[in-house]
């Protein structure tokens, strides 16, 4: 079910929801980024969507950034074939 | 100020000494790039043996290309597009996806909008395991660009450039993936409590 879409300090909800990695990365406006700002203060379902979508972005780089070790067996085959 | 060496001037320094003909320098690059490397071939190519074979052809070529490296673009990005492209090459007899055409409030509900439990999809993203599988679940392209994106963390603009985008469309792109990746999240989460 589409969510209510309210406007807040100039903004639409869906806005806000399409802009959220613009935000994010600091890629919006100043002007742009404090009506966000000003938006998710007075609209609680864009504060939670907001807060839970900033927390995967934050949880995926933190936790999943590091890669695993190639396994010991690829990484002698590829050393191998460098030193042929 | 951090003493922390800064990774991109030692990877700048590996690439310019490996081409020189320094073995070593690039066995270092190797051991410092090989697992992202890995990472994104076991990502974009079907089986294990198949990321084994992206692995060796891509630092192969990097080894034989590597003095026409001009920095243009990080030494990770380098040896990662170069990968992109190895992988790529087995993938051209298999239809690529049509772009999915959900319109984007209708990703952002069923990731979770406006929703009744908000915060299911912080709660559910705590866990790495429902992470690693919610981002297997994926579309093959976006998995792809949230690898090289907020797993490898590269600059957007050399993403852009990457995959033959606009610094715009390739913005477009990711929050997209990103929402679909809350949608998998929300769904693992949901199996997880069943």
């Amino acid at each position: 079910m589409r969510p209510t879409e309210r406007e807040v300090a100039g903004l639409k909800c869906s806005q806000v929801m399409t802009e959220l990695s613009l935000y994010l990365e600091g890629d919006l406006a100043p002007r742009r980024a404090a009506q966000i700002e000003e938006h998710v203060t007075h609209c609680q379902a864009c504060a939670d969507f907001g807060e839970g979508f900033r927390r995967m972005v934050e949880a995926v780089r933190t936790r999943l950034g590091e890669p695993e070790p190639v396994p010991a067996d690829i990484a002698a085959t590829l050393r191998a074939a460098l030193d042929s | 100020m951090s003493d922390a060496p800064d990774e991109g001037l030692i990877d700048l320094d590996l690439t310019r000494r490996s081409a020189g003909g320094d073995r070593d320098a690039f066995g270092a690059l190797v051991i410092r790039h090989q697992a992202s490397v890995y990472r994104l071939a076991r990502l974009m190519v079907k089986t294990r043996e198949e990321a084994e074979d992206v692995l060796q052809q891509t630092f192969l070529a990097a080894w034989r290309a590597v003095g026409g490296f001009r920095g243009e673009s990080s030494t990770r990005t380098w040896l990662l597009t170069i990968a992109r492209n190895t992988s790529l090459l087995r993938r051209t007899h298999v239809a690529r996806e049509p772009i999915d055409p959900t319109p984007i409030e209708e990703l952002g509900v069923r990731a979770g909008w406006g929703g009744p439990n908000p915060e299911e999809l912080a709660v559910a993203a705590e866990q790495r395991d429902l992470l690693v599988a919610a981002l297997a679940a994926l579309a093959p392209d976006d998995r792809e660009i949230l690898t090289l994106r907020d797993l490898e963390g590269l600059p957007g603009i050399e993403v852009a450039e990457m995959l033959g985008l606009s610094l715009a469309a390739m913005k477009s792109r990711l929050h997209r993936a990103r929402l679909s990746l809350a949608v998998a999240v929300r769904r693992e989460g949901s199996h997880a409590t069943d």
